[in-house]
């Protein structure tokens, strides 16, 4: 098991108002998953996904990292779980603006104790990898927001992290290129990597394995996608269908 | 994250604000020069001054006409005379040579030229030995000069520069006070002793001065002790010498290390305080660096976050931004100090008669205390830097 959530509350305190955001939620997801976690904004499915990603605390609950909890640890290793075990990619890219898409893909490293003598190579290589290979040295302004978005996948595989916790990774960008970004996110899975996504676009969370409904805080309802959408053929799809309107 | 990473990562942060750091670079230079300079002034005095007093000579004691402590300092009269200069010569029990010394300041003339400064020392002929004065060209006065009352006269470089102007003086006729002097001698160059110039002075044979000004009141005597241990007792033993014929006020024994305190004392009080009032303009400039490192934390709330989500420790954003305050501090310590030599060889090309030189001691406090103001005032930011909220400084726009 990659991932294991335990009845999991989180209750935000403004002044003397009690805000529960999660009222006890238990999930399980196993290595080489593709997990999709939908609910209307309000759901829960942000702060779920930032207690996964150890950048917040559960009230009460457990969550554990390939058999490691982590709802008692310091911020110190929290920083060295997300470093090492988590591969964010958020819908906002969050990217440094200064730094080319080589730097933001390396900035990972910077963080980590490993050795540094193939770090360039190997940011290079998941730069090809994701097809970027003529954008290396460009910064993110120059970037279109589908590529930007391929930087980020990079910077999350750079330290071969157990899971990828992609929050609405295709909300900010067209949907050709949310195509290619869920192709990319497939592709990722089809080779083994477990994939955790929060999206509130049912089509998009057809690509996954499975989907997991939140409401008030609580899961609602689980499925299995039983039809999966492959984002490839979706795309050659389109491009067939512009090559006839154009001729 | 190793330091050359960290001060990568510092620099990097620096130049994107080109202007911004430079600025507060600039407030560091100014402080840090500041200090540099003025310890350097203040030190430089003192060693100017210690250096003056020493040039008197080595291991010597003064003795003046009167005690600082009486009232009527400015109005005494010299009650001391050459037979109380020959008493502590041949009763005081330690090894010293004793030359006393009569100032007049009169015209002295060589054919058109005349000179109305130079001072005439009636004097012995041991001063060169007491003093530590060489002779540069013929001999100084010989106890024959003075049992004759001859009227002859060693000139110093002063005299000799500006009456003779390249013409060998030697064996040339000097007139002092309308009387014509033979010149035996000049004397090397000895420089200031505070604002009189030793060098503007004409040396001749005390009884010949007790002769033609008509005088015996000294105003010094000067005494050298062959062992600097000797000082002391060698004083005590002189104001008893003096004391069986003078009254306790009439003279004043003081050794050249006691005037020395006196000068270490005040000067070091000046370098003290210059080097406070300097410190204020390092500690406004450190002020700018925590403004400056304020708004840039704040700038840069969103980088924070996302360097934190990639897994940056607490650790590593203080290090990162405590980095970046030092380096502003360090550079402008650098550059202060620059600043500071090329404001030095400025001071010393206009002003050649002081020779202006920086301390290595300044510079080392001017680093210490910059490098001390990045970090104090550098900690504060990057405390709140590194413990921003990770989701809040995500979010942050």
């Amino acid at each position: 098991m990659i991932l294991s959530v335990r009845n999991v509350v989180k209750i935000y305190e403004l002044g003397s108002i009690k805000v529960p955001a999660l009222r006890g939620v238990s999930l399980e997801v196993e290595k080489g998953s593709f997990v999709s976690i939908m609910g209307p904004s309000g759901s829960g499915k942000s702060t779920l996904m930032n207690i996964i990603g150890c950048l917040d605390k559960p009230t009460e609950g457990r969550v554990e990292i390939e058999g490691i909890e982590t709802t008692k640890m310091d911020r110190s290793e929290l920083a060295y779980v997300r470093n090492k075990k988590i591969g964010f990619v958020f819908q906002s890219f969050n990217l440094l603006p200064r730094a080319s898409a080589l730097a933001n893909v390396m900035l990972p490293f910077l963080y980590s104790d490993q050795p540094k003598n193939h770090h360039r190579d190997k940011a290079l290589k998941l730069l090809r990898s994701v097809g970027l290979e003529n954008r290396i040295m460009h910064k993110p302004n120059e970037l279109s927001g589908g590529q930007k978005q391929r930087v980020a996948i990079a910077r999350a595989l750079v330290n071969d992290p157990a899971i990828i916790l992609a929050d609405e990774p295709t909300g900010n960008i067209d949907s050709r290129s949310g195509l290619e970004i869920m192709a990319l996110l497939q592709q990722l899975n089809d080779k083994g990597m477990t994939i955790l996504m929060v999206t509130h676009d049912h089509s998009i969370a057809q690509h996954s394995r499975r989907i997991i409904h939140l409401s008030d805080g609580r899961i609602i309802r689980e499925e299995i996608v039983k039809e999966r959408k492959c984002a490839l053929k979706e795309l050659e799809k389109q491009s067939t269908l512009e090559r006839e309107e154009m001729s | 994250m190793t330091l050359h990473e960290i001060t990568h990562l510092s620099l990097e942060g620096l130049r994107a604000n080109r202007l911004r750091s430079l600025l507060t670079v600039l407030g560091v230079i100014i402080g840090v020069s500041a200090i540099v300079l003025l310890i350097s002034l203040s030190l430089e005095v003192r060693s100017q001054i210690t250096g003056t007093i020493k040039s008197l000579g080595s291991n010597i004691y003064v003795v003046s006409p009167a005690n600082p402590q009486s009232y009527n300092v400015q109005f005494v009269t010299s009650k001391l005379r050459p037979k109380h200069a020959k008493e502590i010569a041949q009763k005081n029990s330690y090894n010293v040579a004793v030359t006393p010394a009569i100032f007049r300041t009169t015209i002295v003339k060589y054919g058109k030229r005349t000179r109305s400064t130079t001072v005439i020392t009636g004097t012995s002929p041991n001063l060169p030995y007491v003093r530590d004065w060489k002779v540069v060209r013929g001999r100084f006065l010989e106890k024959s000069d003075l049992v004759s009352n001859r009227k002859v006269c060693v000139i110093g470089e002063a005299v000799n520069r500006d009456l003779f102007r390249g013409v060998d003086a030697i064996g040339r006729t000097l007139v002092i006070n309308g009387r014509n002097f033979k010149i035996i001698g000049i004397m090397e160059r000895k420089g200031l002793f505070f604002n009189v110039n030793l060098d503007d002075q004409a040396f001749i044979p005390i009884t010949t001065v007790q002769k033609f000004f008509n005088t015996d009141e000294l105003n010094f005597i000067t005494v050298k002790v062959s062992n600097a241990k000797h000082i002391e007792p060698s004083m005590d033993e002189t104001r008893k010498i003096l004391a069986k014929h003078l009254d306790e006020n009439d003279f004043h024994v003081q050794s050249q290390g006691q005037t020395l305190d006196v000068f270490y004392q005040i000067t070091s009080i000046l370098t003290i305080m210059l080097g406070a009032i300097a410190a204020i303009s390092l500690v406004v400039g450190g002020i700018g660096i925590m403004n400056i490192m304020t708004v840039a934390v704040t700038e840069r709330t969103k980088e924070i976050g996302i360097r934190k989500a990639v897994g940056a420790k607490d650790s590593d954003i203080l290090f990162q931004f405590l980095a970046e305050a030092i380096i502003i501090s360090l550079m402008g310590g650098l550059v202060g100090i620059a600043v500071s030599y090329v404001a030095a060889y400025l001071i010393s090309s206009l002003f050649p008669t002081f020779h202006f030189s920086i301390s290595y001691l300044a510079v080392m406090v001017a680093m210490l205390f910059a490098f001390s103001m990045g970090t104090f005032f550098g900690v504060y930011p990057a405390y709140k830097a590194a413990n921003l909220d990770p989701i809040t400084a995500l979010h942050y726009e």
